[in-house]
């Protein structure tokens, strides 16, 4: 499930990056940290993952200045 | 120049007798030694069709909006909500109290514009269930939630994120076009405005309306107009970034008709920015606009 979900958020994140995403992309910061993904992004990005992976929307997730695909699937793991 | 302790006598009067606080102010403003934010100078950059007479009075205007807003803002903290609210007069041109009465949610627009900050007690009577996204600390208005939105891609999409819960939840949200954040550019008043893309996001991710709403200050008296317009009206056959950018020209709009009725009413950052924006060239700006 883990590996599973993973490749899904990768795959989510890489259609919403404004460029090809490195190979070690897991641990890098979605926002100004790292991939530097707008407010905007953000947002529809968790939306993406609520439609896809049934992750309910919690906007205290997008707060957290490191947020990654690393805590996203923390996240999904723990609503398993 | 008023002094300290000018404003501490004004302070005493308001609270004792706001009829003979607002008398003097005016008195004070009428002498003009009220001094305008605004100068006649650079509202001409705005608006280059106006005579020098009346960017003149629009500078006067300006400095009347400080005096009454600075007056305002110390009845607030001193007066009873109930009494404050005596002070708002409401124009509902988009019937929103009764979407708050069924519970529709509504994106309400506004600028930095007349009294911007008394929006909040203004709409908290209608029964909104109402969040108001801002830049400074919370202000804590009865029965109104606040989120605090800040220059990070985090804390804005934080305040973005709370802002869609709350509008699917059957809330409303008040924010600001000319805020911070991931911005979107629209045709007026003859150049390129950058506004921010939050409230059309947020209508194009619910389906919630935008109606645009102000707090319009430039009258004589106390007295406050909230004015709250009706809903931007946009047909974009997608639900993509180019329903965003159509709602943007259409804000932009009802922003230009407002700013060439009341230009007094312009605050230093919205000011700011229009001057900041590029020019568009006159058949640019003629193309955009017919589009």
């Amino acid at each position: 499930m883990s590996s599973t979900t993973r490749s899904v958020l990768r795959r989510l994140v890489a259609a919403r990056a404004a460029a090809p995403l490195p190979g070690d992309v897991d641990a890098l910061p979605l926002g100004d940290r790292g991939l530097g993904f707008d407010s905007v992004r953000l947002v529809e990005l968790l939306l993406d993952c609520e439609r896809e992976l049934g992750l309910p929307f919690e906007p205290e997730l997008l707060a957290d200045p490191e947020l990654s695909i690393e805590t996203l699937a923390t996240y999904a793991a723990a609503r398993d | 120049m008023w002094t300290d302790l000018a404003w501490a006598v004004v302070g005493r009067l308001l609270v004792a007798s706001p009829r003979a606080a607002f008398l003097l102010l005016g008195l004070a403003w009428r002498s003009g030694r009220a001094a305008e934010p605004l100068t006649a100078a650079e509202l001409h950059e705005v608006l280059p069709e106006l005579p020098p007479r009346a960017l003149h009075e629009a500078a006067r205007r300006s400095a009347w909006v400080e005096l009454k807003l600075r007056a305002l803002g110390r009845m607030r903290s001193s007066l009873d909500p109930a009494a404050f609210a005596g002070y708002l007069r409401l124009r509902d041109e988009a019937g929103l109290a009764a979407r708050a009465a069924a519970a529709a949610p509504t994106i309400l627009l506004t600028w930095h514009l007349g009294g911007m900050r008394l929006l909040g007690p203004g709409l908290a009577g209608l029964g909104l269930r109402l969040l108001i996204v801002r830049s400074g600390p919370p202000r804590g208005f009865d029965g109104v939630a606040e989120v605090r939105t800040g220059p990070a891609s985090n804390q804005r999409a934080f305040a973005l994120g709370r802002a869609f819960a709350h509008l699917r939840g059957g809330g409303s949200v008040l924010l600001a076009a000319d805020g911070g954040g991931a911005t979107v550019r629209a045709p007026c008043l003859g150049r390129r405005l950058r506004l921010s893309r939050g409230a059309f996001v947020l209508s194009r991710l619910t389906g919630a309306p935008i109606v645009p709403v102000v707090a319009l200050a430039a009258e004589p008296g106390p007295g406050i107009e909230i004015r709250v317009q009706p809903p931007l009206d946009v047909r974009v056959g997608s639900r993509d970034a180019r329903l965003d950018a159509a709602l943007a020209r259409a804000a932009a709009e009802r922003l230009e008709a407002l700013v060439r009725e009341r230009p007094g009413e312009l605050r230093r950052p919205l000011l700011d920015r229009i001057l900041r924006a590029r020019r568009l060239a006159p058949c640019a700006a003629a193309v955009l606009q017919a589009g």
